[in-house]
């Protein structure tokens, strides 16, 4: 882990990671994906705590992807802790959902989302729209906390 | 009838003898002068009489005052002889004087006998005059016996009664002592209200007044009450008595009794009440002012012990002795009391039943309507219970239709999450497969990935399309004034057409509604018309507004394939499809959501087309101001 994290991809579904991933990858955004499997895993990841302990937590994702739902913590629940904590309170983060039918969308712009994204079913569409987040918060956005 | 006016003046038949008959008191006025002439010339006579008798004793005075100079005059004669020579002329002088004396005794005495015819003549006068008085006097008497045989025969034939002008009684007859049964003595001095039987309204008791006290005759038919409470009725006729100020003094009442015709009346109507009144299912029951059953219908014998002619005439409480301390005792005493109309509805214990009551006063008692409205009591409990029940009933639905709609909510999340992602999955894995082993694929091999692809995104399609449509059955409508035409620009801005339609529209009518789900109903008629238009070669929309009956009516026309009329029932149901998915692809959700959304806004939507020659879609709105 001594390279530069750019992603920090928090996804259960396996599927749904594989085609982030390779969203990412193809259009070459990042090559430094962290793909963790749940939101307990997320906060020790980012707090340097459990499996992670000793991490150096100062380095932070560019971006972090959530998926909204995810067994043992949500990703609500991550992102609340992530704008809780003032080391992690700045790092974009952009959640994923399902479905716009999901109740949750206000409160995570009320906690300060940065982005919220439907995943497609179509995979084109799916493709495009991972690659364009990618682009945008990895390439582009000028991060203030460095 | 009551009159109280007063006056201190005689009765009646005095009165008439002053005052009441013009023609008799004419002549007695006449006698009563010439009587005082007659006095008056009698005295004249009197004084005439007396002067010559003055004369007379003036003339004794005068002789006896010369007797008394004669006898001096000798005296002096015999004292005085030598002086004769001049008394002789004295003397003579003196004697002449005295036969002037006896001279004017003469003409006294002519005077005297003068004065005696002409007492004569004024006797024969006086005598005339007494005569003439005794005729008149005669024919006065004639008269009155006349007007006392008039009023004997009014005391015998009726009912008579005189007032003072206040209405107290001055004077009854036998016939109103025997009918009101009270006697002389406890009437005079009172006024009508002791026979009042209170049938009459007080402004038919006013009315009386009015016509009389301005002078004017009253006639009518008056019931009253005798001292042993029994009613009877008079046809009355009352004449005021005029002053010379054309006020009256006294009213003088005729009556006859008119009792049996009128029980003969009221017997009609009690008849007649009775057979109308044993029709009606309510109890109907009759009492007087001392609680005595008067009437009773059939309906009412139900609830009473005894048979309907035992029970008339008994007193109610000794029917129903149960009843006192009851509510209906309190209303029934209330009613009696203050003549006013009471109503009552209540449980009746003793009966174990409840009732509901009408009481309406009159004069004669009481009439009360009643009637079991146990069932209907008990139906209203049963009512009332279940209401209580269906609002804890309505509560524990609306909790659990709260916790159904947020459980529907989560499900609806979790159709949307957990189907989506594998068919998203599918579609991922199917394209990735496709682009990863092209080369190894034939097309065979093509085809049947690309259907995966194909099915997995209808799918993916048909899921969105099944959550919108239940999310807008959810949403709440927040209403404001939309501008169709910006609305319009929105929603087409937002469709993506190929074949690029020529749409026309302008001006359309603003209406009162939700704007995202107005937006949504828009885009969904604007892309129908678009996608069932494409294949046209012109393709041409219009957009239309007109207001009718309160509503705003909306119209989007194509000239696209149109469908027949006899599906068009079918429009509106969710996946219901008129054409096939080669044709024109669609899920069958989108005008189920159209629907919905205008019939949640009190719209209606219908729609007009003919195979080929497009089809017209209309939706209407009411116009709220």
């Amino acid at each position: 882990m001594s390279t530069e994290v750019e992603i920090l991809l928090v996804e259960d579904k396996r599927s749904d990671a594989e085609m982030t991933i390779r969203a990412i990858r193809k259009n070459n955004i990042a090559n430094h994906i962290v793909h963790l499997r749940d939101g307990k895993e997320a906060l020790d990841f980012l707090f340097g705590t459990g499996e992670y302990e000793g991490r150096d937590i100062n380095k932070k994702p560019k971006v972090i992807i959530l998926d909204m739902k995810m067994p043992k913590v949500s990703g609500l629940e991550v992102l609340q802790k992530i704008r809780a904590n003032e080391t992690t309170q700045k790092i974009p983060v952009v959640m994923l959902t399902s479905s716009k039918e999901n109740p949750d969308i206000e409160k995570c712009y009320a906690l300060g989302v940065n982005s919220y994204i439907v995943k497609p079913v179509v995979f084109d569409d799916f493709m495009k729209v991972v690659s364009e987040l990618g682009m945008y918060w990895v390439l582009h956005n000028q991060v203030t906390y460095k | 009838m009551t009159i109280n006016k007063k006056k201190d003046e005689p009765f009646f038949q005095i009165k008439q003898e002053k005052n009441s008959s013009a023609e008799l008191s004419s002549p007695n006025r006449e006698i009563a002068f010439q009587h005082h002439e007659k006095e008056k010339r009698e005295a004249e006579l009197i004084i005439a009489n007396n002067e010559p008798a003055v004369q007379n004793k003036e003339k004794e005075k005068s002789a006896a005052e010369l007797s008394l100079a004669n006898t001096e005059l000798l005296f002096q004669n015999e004292e005085k002889e030598k002086r004769a020579a001049e008394l002789n002329i004295a003397n003579i002088e003196l004697l002449f004087q005295n036969k002037e004396k006896e001279k004017r005794v003469i003409e006294l005495s002519i005077a005297n006998k003068e004065l005696a015819l002409q007492n004569e003549e004024k006797e024969k006068h006086a005598a005339e005059l007494s005569a003439l008085n005794k005729e008149l006097t005669f024919k006065y008497e004639e008269r009155l016996k006349e007007v006392s045989d008039y009023k004997y025969s009014l005391d015998e034939s009726s009912i008579l009664a005189i007032t003072d002008q206040k209405g107290i009684i001055k004077y009854v007859n036998e016939n109103f002592c025997k009918i009101s049964k009270f006697s002389k003595e406890e009437l005079i001095g009172q006024d009508h209200r002791i026979i009042n039987s209170s049938h009459h309204p007080s402004e038919f008791i006013k009315n009386i007044w009015v016509t009389i006290a301005n002078g004017k005759v009253w006639k009518g038919e008056i019931k009253n009450k005798a001292k042993d409470g029994a009613a009877y009725w008079v046809d009355t006729t009352i004449v005021p008595f005029l002053d010379e100020n054309k006020k009256p003094f006294q009213y003088v009442a005729i009556r006859s009794d008119i009792t049996e015709r009128k029980k003969a009346e009221e017997e009609v109507t009690y008849r007649e009440k009775e057979i109308v009144l044993n029709r009606i299912s309510d109890g109907v029951i009759s009492v007087d002012n001392d609680w005595r059953y008067t009437f009773l219908n059939e309906a009412s014998l139900k609830t009473h012990p005894r048979s309907k002619e035992e029970t008339i005439g008994q007193v109610i409480w000794d029917v129903h002795p149960e009843m006192k301390g009851t509510i209906f005792w309190d209303k029934y005493h209330e009613a009696m009391l203050t003549k006013k109309v009471v109503e009552i509805e209540s449980y009746y214990a003793p009966m174990k039943t409840w009732f509901s009551a009408k009481v309406y006063p009159s004069s004669d008692g009481l009439t009360i309507f009643y009637k079991d409205v146990t069932e209907r009591k008990k139906t209203e409990q049963t009512i009332l219970e279940l209401n209580e029940g269906l609002e804890k009933k309505i509560k524990e639905r609306t909790e659990q239709l709260e916790s159904a709609n947020k459980e529907m909510e989560s499900f609806s999340y979790s159709v949307a999450h957990d189907l989506r992602s594998p068919v998203r999955a599918m579609h991922g894995y199917a394209t990735m497969l496709l682009e990863d082993y092209e080369s190894k694929l034939d097309e065979e091999g093509k085809r049947l990935i690309s259907e995966i692809t194909y099915n997995s995104k209808t799918m993916g399609t048909l899921i969105d399309d099944l959550l919108t449509f239940s999310r807008l059955g959810r949403k709440e409508i927040s209403k404001e004034t939309i501008d169709m035409n910006q609305l319009t620009k929105a929603s087409l801005a937002a469709l993506n057409s190929g074949n690029t339609p020529k749409i026309i529209f302008s001006k359309l009518l603003s209406v009162t509604a939700d704007p995202s789900l107005m937006k949504h109903v828009m885009t969904n008629l604007l892309s129908n018309a678009i996608k069932y238009s494409s294949k046209e070669e012109k393709p041409i929309i219009e957009i239309k507004t007109k207001e009718e009956n309160g509503n705003i009516i909306y119209l989007v026309k194509d000239n696209g394939v149109g469908f027949d009329m006899a599906f068009a029932d079918k429009l509106f149901g969710v996946f219901q499809r008129l054409h096939s998915d080669e044709e024109f692809e669609g899920t069958g959700v989108g005008l189920a959501i159209v629907q919905r959304i205008i019939l949640r806004h009190g719209g209606k939507v219908w729609a007009e087309a003919k195979e080929n020659e497009g089809a017209t879609f209309y939706f209407s709105l009411p116009k709220i101001n």
